[in-house]
């Protein structure tokens, strides 16, 4: 009983964790980067964190070594991808991430039609993946343990796994009709990999097989829309921590909540649409091959995880919207950037730190607030 | 006091507090900020909230404030809503939280970022735009430390360079105003110097004056005549006047004022035509006379460019600078009058020595008739100076003169047309040659065309040149640029005779586009022809293109007459090279390829 009253407290304090997250005022990430930052990974210890810019350039900070300046703590950056273009990436990053298991490795993705494995600690490219096509996003599974695959959507239909040991391309997925938009590893069977596209279709893949497609989701209609730009994309798509949920979030500023029901007899897993909730005063417009980095963040119970959305907002999409998966309910919008927010990370925790990233190139850092001092004065005259 | 009893009126019936802080914006907002009350209301309705309903109240009011107003078509309810905006971001720490999350839409509305274009009135735009860039710098400085949007904000328009360009704004009207200080003072050192040089020349300029006087005494007779009938030498000014005066007096006194009898005088118009002309004896004095003269023509300059430098003058207080302005141009006119005096002797006694040498001259005078001397006529005949009796009313006198000057601008302008050149002989009169000058307008080569010693520094500034050094002396244009200035652009207009094209239909069907004057190389003379390119003329035998057939050798030709004349049927020419049989049996060896022979393949293919 008493456990059970600590429990439920638990949750509550994590719920008002996320409700709370607001700007850090007293911690800043140096602003090194000229153009937009397109993607962030965290590394596993949450120490250093990547950023992939429009640049064409990759970042290194490290988020615990920082420096006073003036009243915030800067993390500064330790790191950066060369500018030299036979080096490093042509064009716009897509998509950064690192290893999962060793920090002295990361992978990137480029609309220069390329896939890099870099050495993290003399920021050079290990190995380059030309895969002939843009690439619009690459993904490496968290608990790979047999494989260490690197699963790329490009603008054509296929899905590519690139294999880190041997430098080749290992496989082709295909299935999809149109462009790979977005990609997904499962967190608990590092065989299992969603993928989403510009065919408005979920494909949820098993590697191993040679007919790999497991399943095929459609996202139930969406009604139509007045703007004939919009067509129905699947742009996003995560695993919830526990492998629970999928959800997918759609172009028409919706996202879909898939649960996962697995038979431990057949050792098969089946998928059920579960709910659609809308993503208020969103538009998504023109985001289709842009990776809209979504982020699952733990909610203390399985149903209450929360999504965290970059571009929510009306003025521009400036703002992270945080909603609860299951009910949809919106806990808070974070609003802070200067231009369109474009990626989210969750520092790992209970309710950790959020970082994210913007079009406006700043890195920004949001924790909940009753870690911090805050303006709670009025100055009413009488 | 209308507006309150209708807010009480409207405060009785019950509202939401939403509505009622709509109401109180809206009323801040068009009252352009002057309804007080209405702020004071909003701060209660504000105030009163619940704590649990505060952070919706402060959102509705925020989201009113930023949604409606900021987005109106104009940017005097933006100025006001943006005004309350600081205003309640100073004093409710719930509405800070709301507003900073806003600070991007603000910026955009109110600054103009992201290609966001604020609406007038500029001057508002301006204030907007001020207002939002000084609190932002206020926040910062107050509340940074709470809200990282803030410095967020104040980076992003750092790099936008809006700060910048309001520093650079301070920094150049800083400048201007140096500058202008500068100015006033180098104008008083200019004053102060002019002042010194007046003190120096005035006893110097007086002295020539009464010298001049003086000279005028000695050579004229009848002044003192005009003088001891009690009018005061010391007044110049009013010499005119007073002549008139005497005129009068003297007309009368003459009994011209009587129509009874008529009598023709000549009465000098100017009392300075009484001198003496130019002899042996008193030329020492028009010599003096005339070195005066020059030396109060430089004083003249001299008192222009103090004037000048007076009038410029914003240091001194200003009663002293116009009692000096005032001296200055008294002076001026003091100088003007003898001056015209002077000019008057001397071109009376030039006239004079003139006369005795040539004797009258009929050539100078033209003859006129003499019409019935009406009173009119002479008071016009005598000029403004003298008028016969006070009978004649002063309307037709103008009526007269404005008739003369109207008939002989109508004259000049009839003249204008011809304009060509004539050459007159010597003696010609100024008339003949008015009748033959051209007519042109006045332009700024007329305007500097008798002008001299222009001055172009009209700063009051002494000129200073980096490498001349301080231009003290003249500030006036130099001679070679004032021929410059009195010289006339005109434009020649070289009259374009349009060479049309030659026009002949080419093989490809288009018209040949050649333009020569007279004959095309590859279609002949050039005829004038129809939009086909066939000539109009029906008669003109084209040549045929490139020449080939046309060119029949004249020898040819006989041969042929002699042919037919003879009997003979004439050879026919031969044209190229004659083919052999063997040629020809090659040819038809040779494997034709066309569309029968090519279907004739194909059924055989399909045949097999």
């Amino acid at each position: 009983m008493n456990n059970n009253k600590t429990l439920s407290n638990r949750r509550h304090f994590v719920d008002t964790r996320w409700r709370s997250l607001s700007l850090d005022p007293r911690r800043s990430i140096e602003r090194t980067s000229s153009g937009a930052v397109t993607s962030l990974s965290i590394e596993g210890d949450g120490r250093f964190l990547l950023s992939g810019g429009s640049d064409s350039r990759i970042r290194i900070f490290d988020l615990q070594n920082t420096r006073c300046k003036n009243t915030l703590e800067q993390a500064n950056q330790v790191a950066v991808s060369p500018q030299d273009k036979k080096l490093g990436h042509k064009f716009s990053v897509t998509g950064v991430s690192w290893y999962p298991h060793d920090a002295g490795l990361f992978t990137s993705s480029s609309s220069d039609k390329t896939v890099k494995v870099w050495d993290a600690n003399v920021m050079q490219p290990a190995c380059t993946f030309n895969l002939k096509e843009k690439v619009y996003v690459h993904t490496l599974s968290p608990v790979s343990s047999v494989y260490s695959l690197i699963a790329a959507g490009t603008e054509s239909s296929y899905v590519r796994l690139c294999d880190m040991r041997s430098g080749g391309c290992a496989q082709m997925l295909s299935g999809h009709t149109k462009q790979v938009t977005s990609l997904a590893w499962s967190n608990q069977n590092e065989f299992i990999l969603a993928s989403g596209s510009a065919d408005n279709s979920i494909r949820i893949w098993d590697i191993r097989k040679s007919n790999s497609c497991l399943t095929k989701l459609l996202p139930p209609p969406e009604p139509p829309s007045t703007n004939p730009l919009q067509k129905p994309v699947v742009i996003s798509l995560a695993f919830t921590p526990t492998d629970a949920y999928l959800v997918s979030v759609n172009m028409g500023a919706t996202y879909d909540v898939w649960s996962v029901t697995e038979n431990n007899e057949t050792s098969s897993a089946s998928l059920t649409h579960y709910a659609r909730h809308p993503i208020p005063d969103t538009n998504f417009l023109g985001m289709e091959t842009n990776s809209v980095g979504v982020d699952v963040g733990w909610g203390g119970r399985v149903g209450k995880e929360v999504l965290l959305v970059p571009g929510v907002g009306s003025g521009g999409g400036r703002g992270v919207g945080v909603f609860e998966v299951c009910s949809g309910k919106r806990v808070t919008v974070l609003k802070g950037h200067f231009g369109r927010c474009i990626c989210v990370r969750v520092r790992k925790g209970l309710a950790g730190e959020v970082v994210s990233g913007g079009g406006d190139g700043e890195v920004l850092v949001w924790t909940p607030r009753d870690t911090l001092e805050g303006d709670f004065e009025d100055y009413w005259s009488e | 006091m209308n507006r309150s009893t209708k807010r009480n009126a409207s405060a009785a019936k019950p509202r939401t507090p939403f509505e009622s802080i709509d109401h109180y914006i809206d009323l801040y907002i068009s009252s352009l900020g002057k309804d007080l009350e209405a702020l004071k209301l909003l701060k209660q309705e504000l105030r009163k909230a619940p704590t649990s309903a505060t952070q919706d109240v402060f959102a509705h009011c925020s989201q009113t404030l930023i949604d409606i107003h900021l987005t109106q078509t104009d940017s005097v309810s933006r100025f006001f809503a943006l005004e309350l905006i600081v205003y309640l971001f100073a004093r409710s720490h719930v509405f800070r939280s709301i507003v900073v999350g806003e600070l991007p839409v603000i910026l955009q509305r109110t600054v103009g970022i992201q290609g966001y274009i604020i609406p007038g009135p500029p001057q508002y735009a301006q204030k907007c735009k001020d207002l939002t860039l000084k609190s932002i710098t206020e926040w910062y400085k107050q509340f940074g430390k709470y809200h990282r949007q803030i410095e967020i904000a104040r980076f992003h328009l750092r790099k936008l360079g809006f700060y910048a360009q309001a520093a650079a704004e301070t920094v150049q009207s800083r400048q201007e105003a140096m500058r202008q200080e500068r100015v006033k003072r180098e104008r008083h050192d200019a004053y102060v110097e002019a002042m010194k040089e007046v003190e120096g020349k005035q006893t110097e300029i007086e002295e020539n004056l009464a010298r001049m006087k003086r000279l005028f005494g000695i050579l004229i007779k009848s002044d003192n005549i005009f003088e001891s009938n009690g009018v005061g030498s010391s007044s110049s000014f009013s010499g005119t006047l007073n002549r008139t005066a005497t005129h009068k007096e003297m007309i009368q006194e003459y009994g011209l004022g009587t129509t009874s009898y008529t009598l023709e005088i000549e009465v000098p118009r100017d009392p300075m035509e009484l001198a003496d002309p130019e002899n042996e004896e008193n030329k020492v004095l028009y010599d003096e006379l005339r070195e005066c003269q020059r030396l109060q023509e430089r004083y003249l300059e001299f008192i222009q460019k103090w004037t000048r430098v007076v009038s410029l003058e914003e240091i001194e207080s200003p009663s002293t600078v116009s009692a000096t302005l005032k001296r200055l141009l008294d002076l001026k006119a003091a100088l003007e009058t003898v001056n015209s005096k002077a000019d008057t002797l001397i071109t009376n006694s030039h006239r004079g020595n003139d006369l005795e040498d040539d004797g009258f001259d009929d050539e100078e005078f033209e003859e006129i008739p003499i019409p019935e001397a009406t009173p009119a006529f002479l008071s016009q005949n005598l000029g403004g100076s003298s008028s016969s009796s006070s009978s004649n009313p002063p309307p037709q006198r103008d009526e007269t003169s404005a008739t003369i000057a109207h008939s002989s601008s109508t004259s000049s302008s009839s003249k204008a047309p011809p304009r060509e050149r004539v050459v007159l002989p010597a003696g010609s009169s100024i008339q003949d040659l008015l009748k033959v000058a051209p007519v042109v307008d006045f332009n700024q080569d007329l305007y500097y065309w008798d002008k001299k010693n222009i001055p172009f520094n009209t700063t009051g500034i002494d000129f200073h040149h980096r490498f001349l050094g301080d231009g003290k002396g003249e500030n006036i244009i130099p001679e070679s640029i004032m021929e410059d200035l009195r010289k006339r652009t005109v434009v020649v207009e070289v009259e374009h005779e349009e060479i049309t094209a030659c026009g002949a239909r080419m093989k490809n069907g288009k018209l040949c586009p050649r333009k020569d004057k007279v004959k095309c190389p590859f279609h002949g003379i050039k005829v004038p022809r129809d939009a086909y390119g066939d000539p109009l003329d029906p008669n003109h035998d084209q040549p045929v293109g490139k020449g080939k057939g046309k060119a029949v050798a004249l020898w040819e030709e006989l041969e042929a007459d002699v042919n037919q004349a003879v009997g003979e049927s004439s050879v026919p020419k031969k044209r190229g090279p004659a083919k052999t049989a063997l040629q020809e049996e090659l040819q038809l060896l040779k494997k034709k390829d066309n569309v029968r022979t090519r279907m004739e393949k194909a059924l055989k293919k399909l045949k097999k």
